[in-house]
């Protein structure tokens, strides 16, 4: 928890960036769903018996055991958003611009988190607290749009990065038939039409990207009471299918190349 | 009178001739009338006949009789359905078809295709495109495009005090 501070408070600190990488922030994550599920348990029991009872002792444990619960509550936002922020940042294949956008929108959940979680008085009644959760909820639904963007926007980058790979390994053999053309000693007809196909497989794997990228951007755009309409989760859903489908074109295009080696290697 | 002589033939003192006795024959013992053996259908109808109830007069036929006909017509009964049933199940197991042997599908072995290297098969150049191929499939292999473990958090927003 004291790194998730130190990265909030100095997020670009080269200390923090150095100590603090995805793996710890994740086990901040699992170590603050671990606090929020005890602390959700006590709140429903004193809860039970608060409703049973009604009497002043019993309300007093249940406003106890809810502060604890919605400070426990914000505490896993804050590292949620935390261990997001560090897979996109460990992430290639997206712009400098694009994470930037993210990250700010990121922090800015963050501290609203944070703060809420400071907010909420030791000496608040069951009726505070109701609204201190509602405003919570509240925050929480529109924010889902955003979350699914970083993790929609994290595996096209994923893919961007192995299209790039494999563009770059594409230009060499290109520029390698080219040379054995040149040379006159080997026919290059084959690996050349092999080429055309690779290169189609590619394209039509970036036209997936730029489908699913669609779907995942238009999340920014989505307004309080499209939410009520749209099962974010199910559009997120339709884009990983097709970036799967982009990723095994690019699989395809890779196995051409093999070939073209092949071509290569061996005499017709 | 003898043909060939036409004097007369003097008077001959009668011959007698000793016969011994002949073994009286056993005197024939007087034949019963013998009876005709009754044919199995005339025994049948005559069993059926005297189990006939006379009108108005008891039947001839005891009840533990009775009981032990009714007996042999259930257990030849069952014996008939018995054997109706053997015959049709030896008429469906012999019409039941022939179990086939698989017989394993030849499995088609490509020949293996001969391959001559070309002057470039060690080029550096070719080897070093191969190299970076063999990386980058490995990548596309275990590429993950859905990070489970980052999924929304399920937790408990509704917070209330009332029942």
């Amino acid at each position: 928890m004291m790194l998730v501070m130190l990265l909030l408070t100095s997020p670009r600190s080269s200390l923090a960036q150095e100590d603090f990488d995805y793996t710890k922030a994740y086990k901040d994550y699992v170590f603050t769903q671990d606090v929020y599920q005890k602390a959700h348990g006590d709140y429903l029991l004193a809860r039970s018996q608060y409703l049973d009872a009604q009497t002043l002792a019993s309300q007093t444990k249940a406003e106890e055991k809810t502060i604890a619960m919605l400070r426990a509550r914000d505490d896993v936002m804050v590292t949620y958003f935390t261990v997001v922020r560090m897979r996109l940042a460990e992430t290639e294949g997206i712009s400098d611009t694009e994470k930037n956008s993210l990250y700010s929108r990121l922090d800015s959940e963050t501290a609203w988190f944070q703060a809420h979680k400071d907010g909420i008085s030791s000496a608040a009644s069951l009726d505070d607290l109701v609204v201190d959760s509602s405003e919570a909820a509240k925050r929480f639904t529109t924010i889902e749009p955003l979350i699914y963007e970083v993790l929609g926007t994290i595996p096209i980058g994923r893919v961007e990065t192995l299209r790039t790979s494999i563009n770059k390994i594409l230009a060499q053999i290109k520029t390698k038939i080219e040379e054995i053309r040149v040379n006159g000693d080997h026919d290059t007809t084959n690996a050349e039409r092999w080429t055309i196909e690779t290169e189609n497989k590619i394209t039509r794997s970036l036209d997936k990207s730029i489908e699913a990228q669609k779907i995942i951007y238009s999340f920014q755009t989505l307004e309080e009471r499209d939410l009520r309409q749209i099962d974010l989760n199910k559009e997120y859903n339709g884009a990983i299918t097709i970036l799967q489908e982009s990723n095994q074109l690019l699989r395809e295009s890779a196995s051409y190349m093999r070939e073209i080696v092949k071509q290569i290697k061996t005499k017709s | 009178m003898n043909p060939d002589t036409s004097q007369p033939v003097p008077p001959q003192p009668p011959i007698s001739i000793s016969v011994p006795p002949i073994p009286s024959e056993p005197a024939p013992v007087p034949e019963t009338p013998k009876t005709p053996r009754p044919s199995p259908l005339s025994k049948i109808k005559s069993f059926f006949a005297n189990i006939k109830i006379k009108k108005g007069g008891e039947s001839p036929v005891s009840p533990t009789t009775k009981m032990s006909i009714k007996r042999l017509v259930i257990l030849l009964t069952a014996i008939f359905f018995v054997i109706i049933m053997v015959a049709v199940a030896f008429k469906l197991l012999m019409n039941k078809p022939a179990v086939v042997a698989p017989t394993p599908t030849p499995t088609p072995t490509a020949t293996p295709e001969i391959l001559v290297p070309s002057a470039y098969a060690n080029d550096e150049d070719v080897l070093a495109i191969e190299a970076a191929l063999d990386y980058l499939e490995g990548e596309l292999k275990i590429v993950s495009l859905r990070d489970d473990e980052l999924a929304i958090p399920l937790l408990d927003w509704e917070v209330s005090f009332e029942e």
